[in-house]
């Protein structure tokens, strides 16, 4: 072992990124674009507000500057507690499924690859459908969707265990299995759920929103989402490795079945607590590492780190949108799809495919 | 050549199968000279017979309506929901618990099941206006009233005939007493709504409370209402609706932004959920909500229990004095609402409410207690 | 022969995939240095017998020791640290730049959570200073020409810092002046004191640069040992079942006489057309 799990990982995105001295700049835009988008995102809203009261609650409430209150108690509310946690948990959830369909699609060697592939978001919906049906609170609702969430992921790798090993044909399959198992139980409750009131109510959570996200409820996504994030980060080169197949990152002294694991582990926990708190936002996962690796290539050493920060970026300024386009809240599915697709089209016509 | 033949044996076959079906099919041919037409909601005229003895109630209000209508013998078949969700429907209707309900809660959009439809043989059946379904019925000659509230409405007046329409035609659909119940109601709902308006027209918009009507199914009182039916029954009530420009799905969300830019004075909390007094006692927890003049000022209202939704089918009357009286309680002072509720019950449903019922329906009823 | 100096042994060996038998009764010794170059007709197992030697393929029976430990004992970080492996194809969707596709071979040497530091960098850039293709560093493994691929493919294996390096068929898909280049480069190897197996279609391949030939035919080896002594018409009809001439030229450059074979191609022994044909 060459160095301590996880110090040398942490100096690593700089290391790499300098061996090209082009990429300095796009370091930069990289750090500098999710600070800008996250700045903005605290002054646009519903709710007008004077951009230099705004600027003085922030300081007040973040930096403890010793300003004057002059503002309504409600200003202070929509910035701090709706606001604020609100883009934090946008650039969490971003973060989180864009570096997980990034290692996904390395680890399947596969670029149509989704964090959802092996199920995380039919379990999860499931688990969200039943608590509603069951009239549970929304805490509830949460954990129970986290918990099938993982449920079902743990479902699909012990289906495709074959002899010690799990193929990952055999994942993918297992996958469409438990998620099309999910997928109609959640037809099932909807068959069952009473037409009027609870089917809406399934419906608008399976297509997400982060309209109900509070200061609190960042704390619980944030421990999975870190624990989740930091793990894809320090296997990230290995995924390189991973992404040649198994015989052959075999050959070259990768343990494949310890490494499926920790990544599956990892994006599982992260996409389960992205879905348990804003349904299923499709698109992210497999759009962002596309647009990462037009952007700083397929090195995943250079790419998981990117993905973290365009994923947050983008989810965010879609989120934006969410919140603000009408006065009522837009489902975030629906937008990630409208705005990503044809985004990602026009990206792949003007690159004239990625590979190659 | 000879997979042809067989082809044409099976085709031929399965047509013989198909007529022999077709003729002994039930038909209700030999009683067309005893039938008589309605127009229902959606403008179909229905072909029913001359008496009907059996209703399958399947939407919503429907079974409120029959039952209100004095057709509470002819019912054959409700929904679970009528059965057990609404305490005051049992109170006021202790034969409801014996009533059949083995076709019912299916989501409208799901395929029926035809079958059980015809053993149950009812004389017309109430649905939803779910095309697939219709077909269905026509299929096996089964009568189908549809029940469709009017969807695009353009004031509150139109709202109100469209409503005095269905309680007229269920009326003749079910015969005997009902009409005269009918025209009772629509005059009752008439001078109810006059009443109310008399007292609210003149009120300047700048001066009518700002509501918000937060639907308590989910646990997020954030999800709202999308049709207008609230934004005109308040502004009948003297009140203005802060969502009444979201034109969006049936039950749209809005976040807490909007809601304090908004800054409604009054928050109606409707009887949807199991426990909307949770949901109220937590928006009075939440220091999030705590800069709106609502829950400042304690304004936040569940809306009373009925032997449905108070604010749907024959009890809207009920409701807009109720929603009257929360907006404006200066205007509408005088309106004992348990004497009217009592009134309503009696003259509409025949049943004594005691004034302790009645004072527990105006506090929503706790449905555990139900 | 000094049994230290045996890299590989086989014995015995046999495989199945399931109940098919793909080959047994497998006798065979590598000595440490030694080119050696394994021939036979196509789905005889030369690439299963490859996947054996690095542990990917597990026997049906017999033994496969590595520098005298048996392989199946062996942890498959230590195989990988003794053991690498050129394989066929580069079969990833992704097009990484040379650079990071050589800096794969230093995996056996990091740890699962590190990434490769300064000091691997340099490695593999010495690597592929040394196979002569360190110009490509920046350039898309999936743009440059196969002869290129396969050098590089190579570099990323010397990465590794392997004892001995097996080939699956180097020169498959090259053409004629990439096969003379790969196959020199090969044989340069064996200078690093390197023991390399390596699969081939074409018998010249292994008179060209192999020590070493072993031949695979009929669930078995024909015969193996030195390229001179074994490279004979009869051993190749016996390997091929075909006719093949074996031909001797001066080579001025290299001062000694080289050998090739030709096979004699009858087309009168083929049977004839169907009439439909034409």
């Amino acid at each position: 072992m060459r160095c301590a799990v996880g110090t040398c990982s942490k100096a690593d995105p700089g290391r790499v990124l300098h061996e090209n001295m082009t990429i300095r700049p796009k370091i930069l835009i990289m750090i500098a674009l999710p600070l800008a988008v996250f700045f903005v995102s605290l002054f646009i809203g519903r709710l007008v507000i004077d951009p230099v009261t705004l600027i003085k609650v922030l300081g007040v409430k973040l930096l403890h500057l010793p300003i004057e209150k002059d503002w309504n108690q409600a200003v202070e509310i929509v910035v701090i507690r709706i606001r604020l946690p609100r883009a934090i948990m946008a650039m969490m959830v971003g973060a989180g499924l864009s570096i997980s369909g990034a290692a996904f699609q390395g680890m399947f060697n596969n670029p149509l690859v989704s964090p959802y592939l092996l199920g995380v978001s039919s379990g999860a919906g499931f688990g969200a459908a039943l608590g509603i049906i069951l009239g549970a609170g929304a805490g509830l609702i949460q954990v129970s969707s986290f918990g099938f969430g993982i449920l079902a992921v743990v479902l699909t790798y012990l289906t495709s265990r074959v002899y010690k090993t799990t193929p990952l044909l055999m994942l993918v399959l297992s996958g469409v299995i438990v998620s099309s198992l999910f997928m109609s139980l959640i037809s099932l409750i909807k068959f069952v759920a009473d037409p009027d009131e609870k089917l809406p109510t399934i419906v608008f959570w399976i297509m997400g929103s982060f309209g109900s996200t509070r200061l609190e409820d960042l704390f619980l996504t944030f421990w999975p989402m870190a624990i989740g994030v930091t793990g894809l980060l320090m296997v990230r080169w290995r995924i390189n490795l991973m992404s040649m197949g198994d015989r052959e990152a075999k050959a070259m002294g990768t343990r494949v079945e310890l490494l499926k694991g920790i990544i599956i582990f990892c994006t599982t926990l992260i996409s389960a607590a992205a879905v348990s708190v804003c349904g299923i936002i499709g698109w992210v996962g497999l759009v962002i590492p596309h647009i990462c690796r037009m952007w700083v290539g397929p090195d995943h050493r250079a790419l998981l780190p990117t993905t973290i920060m365009v994923g947050a970026s983008y989810l965010l300024v879609i989120d934006n949108i969410a919140r603000t386009l009408t006065s009522s809240e837009i489902p975030l599915g629906i937008l990630t799809s409208i705005i990503g697709a044809p985004f990602f089209a026009y990206l792949l016509r003007r690159s004239k495919g990625i590979f190659n | 050549m000879k997979t042809v033949d067989r082809t044409h044996t099976w085709s031929a076959c399965i047509l013989a199968v198909f007529l022999v079906i077709w003729g002994v099919s039930p038909t209700r041919a030999a009683d067309t000279s005893k039938t008589r037409i309605v127009i229902d909601n959606a403008g179909r005229r229905v072909e029913i017979p001359l008496t009907v003895n059996r209703i399958a109630c399947l939407p919503g209000p429907s079974y409120e309506m029959v039952f209100m209508l004095g057709g509470k013998d002819q019912i054959c078949q409700v929904r679970k929901d009528h059965k057990r969700a609404y305490p005051l429907a049992n109170l006021t209707n202790p034969a409801l618990k014996g009533y059949s309900s083995s076709l019912s809660n299916i989501n409208p959009k799901a395929r029926i099941n035809i079958e059980e439809f015809i053993k149950l043989a009812p004389d017309v059946v109430i649905y939803y206006n779910v095309p697939h379904a219709l077909k269905k019925f026509r299929e096996a000659r089964i009568p189908v009233y549809v029940y469709q509230p009017a969807k695009q409405t353009l004031d509150l007046d139109e709202i109100i005939e469209d409503q005095k329409r269905s309680f007229r035609s269920l009326a003749d659909l079910i015969g005997g007493t009902a009409p005269g119940q009918a025209e009772k109601w629509c005059a009752y709902y008439e001078e109810v709504v006059s009443l109310i308006r008399s007292r609210t027209r003149d009120i300047p918009d700048t001066r009518r409370p700002r509501t918000y009507v937060g639907n308590s199914w989910g646990t997020n009182p954030l999800a709202t209402w999308g049709d207008l039916a609230h934004t005109f029954s308040i502004h009948l009530c003297g009140g203005i609706c802060v969502t009444k420009d979201i034109k969006g799905p049936r039950f749209p969300e809005v976040n807490l932004e909007q809601l304090i830019a908004w800054n409604p004075d009054v928050i109606i909390m409707d009887n949807h959920g199991r426990e909307p007094d949770t949901l109220i006692r937590n928006i009075y927890e939440d220091s999030n909500w705590s800069v709106m003049s609502a829950v400042t000022n304690k304004r936040i209202h569940r809306i009373p229990s009925g032997v449905f939704f108070l604010d749907k089918g024959s009890s809207r009357p009920v409701y807009l004095l109720w929603l009257a009286k929360q907006l404006c309680p200066e205007r509408f002072g005088d309106i004992n609402m348990v004497q009217r509720i009592q009134y309503f019950f009696k003259t509409f449903y025949h049943f004594d409410l005691s004034e302790e019922d009645a004072g527990h329906a105006l506090r929503g009823w706790d449905l555990l207690k139900g | 022969m000094n049994a230290s100096n045996t890299m590989i042994c086989i014995e015995n060996a046999a495989f199945a995939y399931g109940r098919q038998m793909v080959w047994q009764d497998l006798n065979l010794e590598v000595r440490k240095g030694d080119l050696m170059c394994l021939l036979g007709a196509n789905g005889c197992g030369k690439t299963t017998l490859l996947n054996c030697l690095h542990g990917d393929l597990r026997l049906a029976s017999g033994q496969i020791s590595i520098e005298g430990t048996p392989i199946h004992t062996l942890p498959a970080l230590d195989i990988a640290r003794t053991i690498g492996v050129v394989f066929q194809e580069y079969a990833t969707s992704f097009p990484y730049t040379v650079l990071d596709v050589v800096l794969m071979g230093r995996g056996p040497h990091l740890s699962m959570f590190s990434s490769p530091t300064r000091e691997d960098r340099d490695i593999a850039l010495s690597c592929l200073k040394n196979l002569g293709v360190l110009k490509l560093r920046d350039k898309k493994f999936t743009r440059i020409s196969g002869g290129e691929k396969q050098l590089v493919l190579i570099a990323r294996t010397l990465c590794q810092k392997p004892r001995i390096i097996l080939m699956d068929e180097p020169t498959a898909s090259l053409d004629f002046k990439n096969q003379a280049l790969v196959l020199g480069m090969i044989r340069k190897l064996t200078d690093l004191g390197l023991t390399i197996i390596m699969t081939s279609h074409f018998p010249n391949h292994a008179l060209l640069c192999a020590d070493r030939v072993a031949l695979m035919n009929d669930h078995t080896l024909v015969d193996s040992g030195d390229t001179r002594t074994i490279m004979t018409e009869s051993n190749l009809k016996k390997t091929y079942d075909i006719d093949v001439r074996i031909l001797s030229v001066n080579d001025p450059p290299n001062q000694e006489m080289i050998k090739f074979c030709m096979p004699s191609i009858r087309p009168d022994d083929l049977g004839d057309f169907s009439k439909d044909v034409c």
